[in-house]
């Protein structure tokens, strides 16, 4: 039969145009799967890929070589009906797919099941009943008969759906509106054909131009869905992204309220501290005799002042950073040994990042530096000490060595004690200290910094 | 003589404070007020050289009550009396008008050591006050420019040693200057801190 509209002047014009937009269709859903790897721009693929061999099969003879029916030349005759059964099913498939069917309708779903069952059922059977004799017009009805049913059932289906309509729907509904309207007109010029009126268009005809529609509709459909999954993933974000500040922001507050209160607790203490110490003072002052017992007193009280106001300063956030609490360290050891006949010498690297340090790293360090301090004055005998302060591998390292007689472990635990506790306050800290008897002792203590992710000023 | 006064609410400190400076040679501690309100009533009409005054009271502060006296009574130091060298407060103080600032739980000597200091025109810094003032004052400008109230270089170097934690002696021994001389400059220095606290305060009325 001449076929008028896929021909032009015998060329195949209107079927090249079909397998060119076929094809780019397979490449473009292709790339994008190769980039947003979603089984239902695979299912499509595959119903496109069935619907070109479809296409081909039947309209073969316009071509100059031969394709398909090289390999058996009645294949345009055995996959009549099965081939374009094949595609719906396929189509099917990528509907449920697409649409989350399984989730969102999930009985539904189980319906368009059976219906897929039954297509591709009638794919395997056509083309067995041909080869095993059937007449074709026997064939041609069951063809009918099961068309019918399917676009009956895909109706209800369709309209089921109408009821919980979801704007993703809509592409679907257009793509499947155009195919059940192809295969209705298939069906009906089939029908014509068989009664011998010649409409002279092949019933094929419009199927390949609603299948056509459908594609460009359904890539539009992919794209719109491709658009909701990322604008959906960008509000996730945005909501964790708002529930992490305010926890920071929560964060925040509370180390303020703690910090309220331990500055509160030191001002109470403080006061009271500074009252015994003075009225300790106007007693030794008005008592004509020497007061050990007051000097004591007044002695236990400026030292619980002392070590109130170091945890005032460790917890000052104004101090953190690292040159703060080196300068810091700096001018209490000069106060320290001021008095003394010790000879403190001083050396620190000048180029000292801005780095903050933690509240708790800056108390331990403190504690564990005047305690290293206070052994020297008070048991070592030296004349001179040397402090180097370092940066170095991400860390503050501190050595004092003093020229002092040593330090021996004696009987009684106490100077044990006092290294163990300072090793736990280092080790708090992810820090070390180490004593070696050289010349004096050497003291080595090791911090670890945290440089801040966008680094140093 | 140098005559004291103290502004303190805890009436323990206060008298003990009053006692152990008052019956002290050649200091004299004849007014002690309970609130700032009562300093600011009274203290005028006084002649004081010295005054002690403790930050946190219950009513009016003792940096506002600072802020208030000082222009009334501008040939008297005041002395931040304070329980711990917070740098925040004592920042403000100064820049309100003190001169310098005691811990309460100095012994007697170096109370009277502070005072005399102060009276004497040197006044103490820490490196944490050290390293506010810095930020305080603009960055060094050229000799062309140079304001009468911005730091000298003396200065900017006195302080670059606080910052780093350095001792008045310290301080003295590298630029070849007595302990006494580096507390003046100390004082001086607040002095110019003081009036640039003035010039910016007219500065943020006057651009409204």
């Amino acid at each position: 039969m001449e076929n008028h509209f896929l021909s032009f002047d015998s060329k195949p014009f209107g079927l090249t145009i079909f397998l060119a937009i076929v094809t780019f269709q397979i490449a473009y859903i292709l790339f994008q799967w190769y980039y947003i790897r979603r089984s239902d721009y695979l299912y499509y693929i595959a119903y496109m890929f069935a619907i070109m061999v479809f296409a081909l099969s039947q309209f073969e003879y316009l071509l100059p070589f031969k394709l398909l029916s090289q390999y058996s030349p009645d294949m345009e005759y055995y996959t009549r009906h099965s081939l374009p059964f094949f595609s719906i099913f396929l189509y099917y498939r990528f509907a449920r797919s697409f649409l989350d069917l399984p989730i969102e309708r999930p009985s539904l779903n189980k319906w368009v099941i059976r219906l897929e069952y039954l297509i591709i059922a009638y794919a395997v059977l056509s083309p067995l009943l041909i080869a095993a004799g059937i007449p074709p017009e026997v064939e041609d009805n069951l063809f009918l008969f099961v068309c019918s049913i399917v676009i009956i059932s895909s109706g209800v289906i369709i309209y089921n759906f109408l009821q919980r309509s979801i704007p993703l729907f809509r592409f679907a509904m257009t793509g499947a509106v155009f195919l059940i309207l192809g295969s209705i007109a298939m069906i009906i010029l089939s029908k014509m054909e068989e009664l011998g009126i010649d409409t002279g268009v092949d019933p094929f005809l419009p199927l390949l131009v609603c299948v056509i529609a459908e594609l460009l509709t359904f890539t539009t459909g992919l794209s719109y869905k491709t658009h909701l999954m990322e604008s959906e993933k960008l509000n996730v974000e945005r909501k964790l992204l708002d529930e992490f500040r305010e926890k920071q922001r929560l964060e925040k507050e509370m180390y303020a309220i703690r910090d309220n209160i331990a500055r509160d607790l030191h001002d109470e203490i403080g006061s009271g501290l500074s009252k015994i110490s003075l009225l300790g003072e106007v007693i030794k002052k008005e008592s004509k005799v020497p007061e050990p017992r007051i000097d004591k007193i007044i002695g236990s009280a400026k030292e619980m002042i002392e070590g109130m106001g170091e945890m005032v300063w460790s917890l000052n956030s104004k101090n953190d950073s690292l040159s703060n609490l080196i300068y810091y360290l700096r001018r209490y050891s000069m106060q320290y040994f001021e008095d003394s006949n010790i000879e403190i010498k001083f050396n620190v690297e000048s180029n000292i990042p801005d780095i903050p340090v933690s509240s708790i790293k800056r108390r331990n360090l403190l504690m564990v530096y005047k305690e290293t301090l206070n052994n020297i004055l008070k048991h070592s005998k030296a004349t001179v000490t040397i402090i180097s302060m370092a940066i170095s591998n991400n860390e503050l390292l501190i050595i004092i060595h003093d020229n002092g007689k040593g330090f021996v472990l004696n009987e009684d635990d106490t100077a044990g004690n006092g290294l163990i506790n300072m090793q736990s306050r280092m080790t708090e800290i992810s820090g070390n200290v180490s004593w070696k008897n050289e010349g004096g002792v050497i003291v080595k203590m090791r911090m670890p910094l945290e440089y801040p992710p966008f680094g140093v000023t | 003589m140098i005559r004291v006064a103290i502004v303190e609410d805890t009436e323990d400190i206060r008298l003990a404070t009053a006692i152990l400076v008052g019956g002290s040679q050649g200091f004299e501690c004849k007014y002690h007020y309970k609130s700032g309100e009562d300093a600011l009533e009274k203290l005028p009409f006084n002649t004081v050289d010295v005054v002690l005054m403790d930050i946190n009271m219950c009513g009016i502060s003792g940096i506002e009550c600072i802020r208030l006296l000082k222009p009334k009574m501008p040939d008297t130091y005041f002395m931040i009396f304070t329980v711990y060298e917070d740098e925040e407060n004592i920042f403000k103080a100064l820049k309100a008008g003190a001169m310098g600032y005691l811990l309460k739980r100095s012994s007697p000597n170096q109370i009277l050591d502070a005072i005399r200091d102060l009276f004497n025109g040197g006044s103490p810094m820490s490196s944490e006050i050290a390293r506010r003032v810095v930020t305080t004052f603009n960055p060094p400008v050229s000799l062309e420019n140079q304001n009468p109230h911005d730091l000298t270089v003396r200065e900017r170097e006195i302080l670059d040693f606080l910052a780093k934690g350095f001792l008045y002696k310290e301080i003295a021994a590298s630029l070849f200057i007595s302990h006494e001389t580096v507390k003046k400059h100390i004082q001086n220095i607040y002095r110019k801190l003081q009036v640039q606290t003035r010039t910016e305060a007219l500065n943020k009325a006057f651009s409204k």
